[in-house]
């Protein structure tokens, strides 16, 4: 029945597996203003940019996490541990020249700083694999809640019952209790992430509560099915990177490829999205004559709600999937590239600027009337203040020449572009006239 | 990988009550298996705060060595899988005799001092550079202040034997007759509900 086994944590070791090294000077504060989703994927360590010390850690690491064992002395085999990871990190950062060697936290071979490296992660890839499996539905339906708790003493603790109570947090019989997927375990997070640890050097983590227990507290109510916790942790996708060097900005390019778009001083994580966007700009651009449509996948049911609300009834939208073709791509790029766009009110597209569409048809700050039937405008402003735009046909089902089947219905982005910071009446929102919104129409090419 | 069933008489025949009665065991066997964490982590827990027998500065063995790598990674129909990810922990469990890995000798801290730092190889570099092992004797030292004598820190020994550790888990009777309650409870509630 149940058992319990000296054993590896899979997820554990999966996702120390899955992060790549990313080597730059950034600073703690300054890995804290990108998107979460960029931190997950990435493994640093504040101003290291040596790559080879990094993947040293995250072998020895993943060592640690899978249990294996590595050579020792006289043939012997060792797992590693605290103490043979500092050891050997260290040796590593000596012979990649990092770190002073004065101690100290910010000294990369300090005892300390390699001591909290090792600590942190493999603390931290435990914590995801158990939050893993609390997201599984028999799992969340018996253990629903969670309560935030204090593991070890620390001389001078934070005040955490503050910090929950400013995060929104409630209070059963004095305890801090939410549900798995409430987003305050996010918004206590140092590290925008539900799962512990929730900052450096905290004692503090997280119990199960019980169906029985939580219903008690009135933490749930008797019987309500919970929902899994948002697998991407309820991320803001985006940053502003004003500050951020120029070399910090090339390794991310180098390293994540079209999965993030660097475009005027904005950094945004798109995905895989991004990536079948930018293959499909370089087959158009070698070869302008190519036809070739890339599925996106469908939309967001939210943002499907608010297309269908502008477009109205009449297309059936059951199925639809949001498509980009390379005779679309051809087209804003002759029209809005560098040196052929004529409105001065927006600003050149780049190959960057469109591998961030994804952003705008999953995450659009507004739905608006296209200049077309069964059109519509999805527009976004990022964090640097630039407007982006879509404009993007709903195309009806389609009888497959058979007459057996019809094909999806697509939401094909038709045309894109984007205005400058400073622009006047870039748009309005929903709600208000749709005349008043002259900017974003004279936009348009 | 060692493995341990929990298993009771009682946990036993709530389980056969519960393949009679339920047509789907999961969400049980998963309840039992979270359980099964759940009671262990805080056994883990306790075994923390009775901290350092020595009185030494606390490392928190049992819980981020042990506690914090306790989780369920599996259920099905009819098993649950709960991994303490520490071969440390599965040394306490088992006891036995530790040989050097890594180095000639094993580094035995003799002061809170040495404890507190780790390893010798773990010391920084400014620190360990004052190690050194008098001559004719089994120890790592480092100078007194002032140049007179040395402190032990490391006592060096070929090998250790530790105890296992009898506490390491909690009664594992008791154990496996609390999730045979739970099962009791959980298989009651479903049977009730499909009369209600």
């Amino acid at each position: 029945m149940a058992e319990q086994l000296v054993s590896p944590l899979p997820e554990a070791v999966r996702r120390l597996a899955s992060k790549t090294p990313v080597a730059t000077r950034l600073r703690t504060a300054e890995w804290e203003q990108l998107p979460v989703a960029v931190r997950e994927r990435a493994l640093w360590s504040a101003g290291v940019e040596s790559v080879r010390f990094l993947v040293a850690m995250q072998d020895k690491l993943g060592k640690r996490l899978a249990l294996e064992q590595e050579a020792g002395t006289e043939g012997r085999t060792a797992y590693v541990d605290r103490g043979s990871f500092i050891a050997d990190a260290r040796s590593v950062a000596v012979a990649e020249g990092i770190g002073t060697g004065k101690g100290g936290l910010t000294d990369v071979q300090s005892r300390t700083r390699l001591g909290l490296i090792y600590d942190f992660q493999t603390r931290q890839a435990a914590e995801f694999a158990r939050w893993r499996m609390g997201a599984d539905p028999d799992v969340l339906d018996a253990y629903p809640a969670q309560e935030l708790v204090r593991e070890e003493e620390r001389e001078a603790p934070r005040d955490w019952a503050a910090r929950w109570a400013a995060a929104g947090g409630r209070f059963f019989e004095g305890r801090m209790i939410a549900l798995k997927p409430d987003p305050i375990w996010t918004r206590i997070s140092r590290f925008g992430t539900p799962f512990p640890p929730y900052d450096f050097g905290s004692g503090m983590g997280i119990q199960d509560v019980s169906r029985e227990e939580a219903e008690e507290l009135g933490a749930v109510a008797p019987g309500q099915r919970v929902e899994g916790p948002d697998a991407g942790f309820g991320d803001r996708l985006e940053a502003s990177v004003a500050e951020l060097p120029e070399q910090a900005r090339g390794e991310f390019k180098r390293v994540f490829g079209d999965r993030v778009s660097v475009a005027g001083d904005s950094l945004a994580w798109v995905g895989e999205k991004g990536t079948l966007i930018g293959e499909l700009w370089d087959r158009t651009l070698a070869d302008p004559g190519v036809d070739a449509v890339v599925s996106l996948g469908p939309p967001r049911p939210p943002v499907l709600e608010r297309i269908r609300a502008v477009i109205g009834a009449g297309r059936d939208t059951e199925g639809i999937v949001d498509t980009v073709s390379s005779k679309d791509l051809n087209h804003i790029r002759n029209t809005h590239a560098e040196g052929r766009e004529t409105n001065p009110a927006n600003l050149p597209m780049t190959r960057e600027d469109l591998v961030r569409i994804p952003l705008l048809l999953d995450k659009p700050d507004d739905v608006l009337p296209g200049n077309h039937p069964a059109t519509v405008r999805l527009v976004r402003r990022f964090l640097d203040g630039t407007v982006y735009y879509v404009e993007a046909y709903v195309t009806p089902k389609t009888s497959w020449p058979s007459g057996m089947r019809k094909a999806p219905p697509e939401l094909r982005t038709k045309n894109a572009w984007k205005t400058r910071p400073e622009g006047p009446h870039l748009y309005v929102r929903n709600g208000d006239q749709k005349n008043r919104s002259t900017g974003a129409k004279e936009s348009q090419r | 990988m060692i493995t341990l069933a929990v298993n009771s008489e009682r946990l036993e025949a709530a389980l056969a009550l519960a393949a009679r009665r339920l047509a789907n065991t999961r969400p049980l066997v998963a309840k039992l298996g979270k359980t099964l964490e759940v009671r262990l982590r805080a056994h883990f827990l306790e075994r923390d705060r009775e901290g350092n027998r020595r009185g030494w500065p606390r490392k928190h063995f049992w819980n981020r060595e042990v506690r914090q790598n306790t989780a369920l990674v599996a259920v099905s129909e009819s098993t649950a899988v709960v991994a303490v990810a520490s071969p440390a922990f599965a040394h306490k469990l088992e006891g036995g005799t530790l040989r050097p890995k890594r180095g000639r000798a094993l580094a035995i801290p003799l002061t809170a001092e040495a404890y507190a730092k780790g390893s010798p190889r773990e010391w920084d570099p400014a620190d360990r550079a004052l190690l050194f092992r008098p001559k004719g004797t089994r120890i790592l030292a480092v100078p007194k202040p002032g140049g007179d004598g040395f402190e032990p820190m490391f006592a060096l020994e070929g090998a250790v034997t530790q105890e296992k550790d009898p506490r390491a888990l909690p009664d594992r009777t008791a154990m496996a007759d609390e999730l045979g309650a739970v099962a009791e409870a959980h298989v009651a509630r479903q049977v009730e509900g499909l009369q209600a």
